[in-house]
């Protein structure tokens, strides 16, 4: 199967999913309605102009409903289906055995996929070891073509081992579980200096997959400080879940994080087209907001918005690009990449002179 | 059906990563950029904009040009809406009678059927009308829907085919098992190869808990991504195809495109394709693949137009030890030249002990295999081996004020220029 495949068309699964809620019967309101919600904003429309919705609701000229459903008393149901009715197939095995009509399975690609999950090194956290044991014995016999020997990744960060793999993994559990149920936690933790935290009192907001090196981490609201955090799992300790009132919800802690940390001003780049300069500064910024502008003459100007704690990541990545990409505000930024350049030139000149 | 869908993805795969990296040019400017005529872009932008959601869609003006641009921020937006785009894929009135009216025929029977049962109890409902649609097209249908889709299993008995639905893999799972299983595919789907399938396979469970367990599925919104891209996911249906060939041993032949043409570049040579490699920085997919004569070749996925696969088949095991030894000492893509030896690099890096040790840390985590040497208090040295230290230099470049090349002359003089001209594009002279 080709992963581009028209029976993962939207439309196509649209199809699935009305005749599926359409077992017990449906009003024209309500299929028009699941319709409007699957349909792409700008809908599409058929060779004669008729809606996606004539044509199941069969109101077309006969040659062009697609008479998948049948209208009895004003509601609709799958044309093939178990009533004894005219349009209904006579045995009927799914109705008797409370199956859907059309039945719910994974396609070859799907398995392919979910076979290569399970044998992900850290799936234990997010599988338990029965759920995954089951699924490893259906699909034991499976072939998939996705395997982590054909794949390399580069351009990655090696941190070192987490030597405590238990508390890692419970913690990992407990955390997950905490944003489940939007619960928060109490935890004692000790930062990179050596500061020690105790019993902290936080509400999870996230949690964090890196990657570049692969770890978890988990984007907390601190309670105490009042501010959005950011912590390393497998170093937290004494971690529990507790039913103390924080007077926020996850939601409300999430928009904080965005208010707070979202840089006022955006940084203005100007970006000269040598040396793919551009496809190398989109693919670097690609996961922030971002407009560009054609300045004419091989140059452009990109902006872009990004979060205060992502600025030393931003700075690095700029002077990355080299001398096509140039700040043009804000100029405290365009400062400290001429700082850091100029710094580097006068290692060179000490040496040397 | 619908003129809204395409039939292959490669008619917006360019266009999409343009207005996707790009977002600044016009219709006219991708039209002169891409050598296609104007119609085409505006045609394809307008299906790129039906496709995506509209909140990811920006649209400016500069001047009399209209900007159309995709954009989305990492902590916000953490379902990769590009995967929409796979789900557009054109089909026939046909296709989808006889997918549908197959399924819901075969589930309604409590045995297996043969293709002359589908086909003659479909007719006497009055489901299919065979004057247009053949016994042959039901038959193609069935075994696409059971070999390639995987939807239907077969068993043949005195050399008929008797079809039914294929086995439930999830039936032992309760609903907590699949809720759980909803919570780990939700995880990994956007960082495990092809994301597509993994974005696939999350709507199956949903799909399952809701009509095969009457059960509702939660919205996951727990995860968040760092160093995730989103646009290699326009390369997954070469990616997919690359992989089905390495997985089976078959050897491949490549056409390129180059951006600037509209003649494809074809590639006449036999490739044995070994290994995929993935630039996490950057968010780009190679394909490291050996010739005939063992040379070692390098293809960017995204400028791969399409894969040939052969019949022709090779032994991956021929290649475990060459792969090795071209790009152990490649830090993305480059691979070590047939009688060249890895460049040997050493840097200085300075920092202030008390205040700036994690930079240490930061920089000894990023080198494969480097080895530390402290010189002094905040100096030490570092050494390692690369194919081609062109390819140091990005990285190098984000340490400013902190490295200095030792090792070789020649990357250091290129550095230092690089830091010059930077300078001067700010209006330092020094």
């Amino acid at each position: 199967m080709e992963l581009f495949n028209e029976v993962k068309n939207r439309y196509f699964q649209l199809v699935f999913r009305v005749i599926n809620e359409c077992t017990d019967g449906k009003a024209k309101s309500d299929i028009v309605r699941i319709i409007d919600e699957g349909e792409f904003e700008q809908k599409v429309i058929g060779k004669n102009q008729q809606s996606f919705a004539d044509l199941i609701l069969n109101r077309c000229n006969e040659d062009e409903n697609l008479n998948l459903l049948t209208e009895k008393e004003g509601r609709f149901y799958p044309a093939v289906e178990s009533t004894g009715q005219p349009g209904c197939m006579a045995s009927n095995e799914a109705k008797q055995n409370d199956l859907p009509p059309l039945p719910v399975r994974f396609t070859k690609i799907e398995k392919a996929w979910l076979k290569a999950l399970l044998g992900e090194p850290e799936i234990r956290m997010a599988l338990g070891n029965k759920t995954l044991e089951k699924l490893q014995k259906e699909l034991d016999g499976f072939n998939s073509p996705i395997k982590r020997e054909y794949f390399e990744l580069t351009n990655t960060i090696k941190l070192p081992e987490i030597t405590q793999r238990e508390a890692y993994e419970k913690n990992f559990s407990l955390l997950l579980k905490a944003l489940i149920q939007e619960k928060p936690i109490r935890y004692s933790n000790t930062d990179r200096k050596g500061k020690v935290y105790e019993n902290m009192l936080a509400l999870p907001v996230a949690i964090e997959y890196s990657m570049r090196d692969g770890r978890f981490r988990v984007s907390m609201y601190s309670i105490d400080d009042k501010r959005p955090i950011m912590a390393n799992i497998f170093t937290l300790s004494d971690l529990r879940i507790v039913d103390e009132e924080v007077g926020l919800d996850r939601e409300t802690a999430k928009q904080l994080l965005f208010e707070q940390k979202y840089s006022e001003e955006p940084v203005i780049l100007e970006v000269t087209d040598r040396k793919a300069a551009m496809e190398r500064c989109f693919m670097c910024f690609s996961g922030m907001e971002r407009t560009a502008r054609d300045l004419g003459d091989n140059k452009y100007e990109i902006r872009l918005n990004y979060y205060l704690f992502e600025e030393e990541n931003l700075i690095r990545n700029i002077i990355s690009l080299g001398p096509y990409v140039k700040v043009a505000s804000p100029q405290r930024i365009a400062d400290e990449v001429i700082r850091r350049v100029k710094k580097s030139i006068e290692m060179y000149n000490e040496k040397n002179g | 059906m619908f003129n809204d869908f395409i039939k292959h993805y490669n008619i917006i795969r360019d266009i999409l990563r343009d207005c996707f990296l790009y977002g600044c040019f016009s219709r006219d400017g991708l039209e002169s950029k891409r050598n296609v005529s104007s119609r085409k872009v505006s045609y394809e932008m307008r299906r790129i904009q039906q496709y995506v959601e509209d909140k990811y869609i920006k649209i400016d003006k500069d001047g009399r040009y209209k900007l159309l641009s995709l954009t989305y921020d990492f902590l916000r937006h953490t379902d990769n809406f590009l995967v929409n785009t796979y789900m557009t894929r054109s089909f026939t009135r046909t296709d989808l009678h006889t997918y549908f009216f197959i399924l819901l025929f075969i589930q309604s029977q409590k045995d297996a059927c043969s293709s002359n049962t589908i086909e003659n109890s479909l007719a006497q409902e009055g489901c299919l009308s065979f004057d247009r649609i053949s016994s042959k097209t039901i038959e193609r249908k069935l075994a696409e829907m059971s070999e390639s889709i995987g939807v239907l299993s077969y068993e043949t008995i005195k050399r008929t085919k008797y079809y039914s639905v294929a086995p439930d893999i999830l039936s032992q799972l309760n609903n907590d098992e699949l809720k759980e299983l909803l919570i780990a595919v939700s995880l990994y789907k956007n960082v495990m190869f092809p994301v597509t399938a993994g974005y696939y396979c999350e709507q199956t469970i949903k799909d399952y808990l809701n009509y095969e367990r009457h059960a509702s599925a939660e919205k996951i919104d727990f995860f968040n991504y760092r160093h995730v891209h989103f646009h290699p996911v326009i390369e997954e249906q070469i990616l997919w195809e690359i992989l089905y060939a390495v997985h089976q041993g078959r050897k491949v032949k490549l056409n390129y495109h180059s951006p600037k043409s509209q003649t494809g570049g074809g590639s006449s040579k036999v490739l044995s394709p070994y290994k995929i490699r993935y630039d996490v920085r950057h968010g780009r997919f190679y394909l490291i693949s050996f010739s005939n004569y063992g040379k070692c070749i390098v293809s960017r996925l995204d400028r791969i137009e399409n894969v040939e696969i052969l019949d022709e088949i090779f032994q991956r095991s021929d290649f475990v030890e060459v792969y090795q030894k071209q790009m152990c000492c490649s830090w993305s893509s480059v691979s070590l030249d047939e009688a060249k030896a890895p460049e040997n690099v050493k840097l200085e890096v300075v920092v202030d002990e008390l205040t700036e040790g994690y930079i240490i840390d930061k920089i000894m985590n990023e080198i494969p295999d480097g080895a530390l040497e402290k010189i002094d208090n905040g100096l030490y040295h570092v050494s390692f081996q690369i194919n081609d230290s062109g390819e140091l230099i990005p990285w190098i470049r984000g340490y400013a004020g902190y490295v200095r090349v030792l090792e070789s002359p020649q990357l250091a003089e290129r550095l230092l220029k690089d830091w010059k001209e930077m300078l001067i594009s700010y209006g330092i002279v020094q």
